[in-house]
């Protein structure tokens, strides 16, 4: 906790700096933020090269408009998310129709499925996989998933980014999840039987 | 409770390293419900933490971010003739072109960029670099060069030092200083033994160059300093004095020749303190 409120110290005198023009900051705010935003936009996109462009993207337009942020209730993490996602958007926008893979072509082999409740508990995803069933969820719920687990965002930062109340945010990551397992996970021994006598602690 | 902050609540617990049954144990009438989505959560925070980030790429970006920064210093004060305004891009994605392809055959040069001293494609490394000093035309892009360099040894020290190797990034140091000091005289710069006995010298010329080299100097320093400071507080209490050792080291000699660059004169009292105590140096 301490060290978490050490790091937003930091980021907070970066951030001023930064907006002073001094480049060091810049450098520290790149190193703080790069995988967080990586992952964030990979996730997204599916494609390292286009996320690595994507993500360069980002901290080029954090630096041209780094004079616009003010500190208003929400965090820089926030704000930065925002940036990244327009430019996913507009990657998306300029590319055309989303590369696609067909729903039918992900079978529950694909996604590592064993009919058993222990295997279940450690289910085996791959990229392309979770980004088909991905599809399946609303904009919002994309983007609280995205953000929460990809980008490991906390409830409250999501909130900011995406606008929304941070109950707004647990219960589009509920329905997210949920709608997740469903396509990924469609005949859930879990559901069936797990029980708490027969989970192991 | 309702069963959304129930979930989140996991959520953070399972992020946090808790297993998802444990959790799922805490709210024995919601576990069904609980176990189904804590264990898609931990195959997605998998998937998504899975994907391999490539040194370069991030090198790439730093590199793409700190020419928008000389770029937008550079239209702020700009004197440049409207022609060469608007030749300048073509010139540069014409080079960039040319780098890319020269990068794209080279598959070795660039799996050695992240090696270190040691490794069986650090040769590859360091005789780029050669050629790059040697292609180097004036005595000021050298002197970028040997300010990058500097920072390059940095590098691979950090990366010497969290592998434990550190009598390794000690040597480090040297050649490290040497680059730097290579540096100052290539820019005129006189550097002083320490900041205390600044020497009075001629007033620095201020030039793109040199300030171009403050900038590699500054966030070199400020990224080596933080890094090494992270490393220093991670360290076995047996191997800190001497990471405390590679620090004073590198940051004494970034820290004079940046002084020698500001030209700020002669100082009196500790110039530089850095002495690792309780949550590390000041």
């Amino acid at each position: 906790m301490q060290g978490e409120s050490d790091a937003q110290l930091s980021v907070q005198q970066a951030v001023g700096k930064a907006q002073k023009g001094d480049a060091a900051s810049f450098a520290i705010l790149y190193e703080h933020y790069y995988d967080k935003i990586y992952r964030y936009v990979s996730f997204k996109t599916g494609n390292a090269l286009e996320a690595e462009d994507i993500t360069a993207e980002v901290f080029v337009k954090m630096l041209e408009s780094i004079h616009t942020f003010r500190w208003k209730g929400y965090q820089f993490s926030s704000w930065l998310f925002r940036i990244a996602h327009n430019l996913v958007m507009d990657h998306f926008r300029r590319r055309g129709r989303r590369a696609t893979v067909n729903l039918d072509d992900v079978s529950p082999a694909a996604v590592g499925y064993t009919p058993d409740l222990e295997h279940q508990l450690d289910i085996n995803l791959s990229m392309e996989s979770v980004h088909v069933a991905m599809k399946d969820l609303t904009d919002l719920q994309r983007e609280v998933i995205s953000l929460r687990f990809a980008a490991g965002l906390s409830v409250a930062e999501t909130a900011r980014a995406v606008g929304k109340k941070d109950n707004a945010v647990k219960a589009l990551q509920h329905a997210g999840l949920k709608k997740l397992r469903n396509v990924l996970v469609p005949d859930d021994p879990v559901r069936v039987v797990a029980q708490v006598g027969e989970v192991r602690p | 409770m309702v069963f959304e902050d129930i979930l989140n609540d996991c959520l953070e617990r399972v992020a946090g390293g808790e297993d998802p049954r444990q959790c799922a144990g805490r709210y024995p009438n919601h576990a069904a419900e609980l176990l189904p989505l804590l264990a898609m959560a931990s195959a997605t925070i998998r998937v998504a933490t899975s994907v391999r980030m490539r040194p370069e790429g991030r090198a790439r970006g730093f590199e793409r971010m700190n020419r928008a920064l000389a770029e937008r210093g550079g239209r702020r004060r700009s004197r440049v003739p409207v022609f060469w305004r608007h030749m300048a891009k073509p010139i540069v994605l014409g080079f960039a072109l040319v780098l890319l392809t020269a990068v794209a055959a080279g598959g070795t040069t660039m799996a050695s960029a992240d090696s270190v001293p040691g490794d069986s494609l650090y040769w590859v490394k360091t005789t780029k670099e050669s050629i790059s000093l040697k292609m180097n035309g004036s005595d000021m892009a050298k002197a970028q060069t040997h300010a990058r360099l500097a920072g390059e040894r940095g590098d691979e020290m950090r990366k010497l030092i969290s592998s434990g190797r550190l009598h390794e990034a000690e040597r480090l140091v040297a050649r490290m200083n040497h680059h730097l000091e290579e540096s100052a005289m290539l820019a005129g710069v006189l550097l002083p033994v320490s900041q205390a006995e600044m020497p009075s010298r001629q007033p620095l010329v201020v030039t793109r160059s040199t300030v171009k080299i403050r900038a590699y100097l500054q966030q070199d320093g400020v990224v080596l300093k933080t890094e090494l400071l992270q490393l220093w507080t991670e360290a076995p209490p047996g191997q800190k004095p001497m990471v405390r050792q590679i620090m004073r080291r590198t940051q004494l000699k970034y820290q004079i020749f940046i002084g020698a660059l500001d030209d700020d004169g002669p100082r009196s009292g500790p110039f530089w303190i850095v002495e690792p105590s309780g949550r590390g140096p000041r």
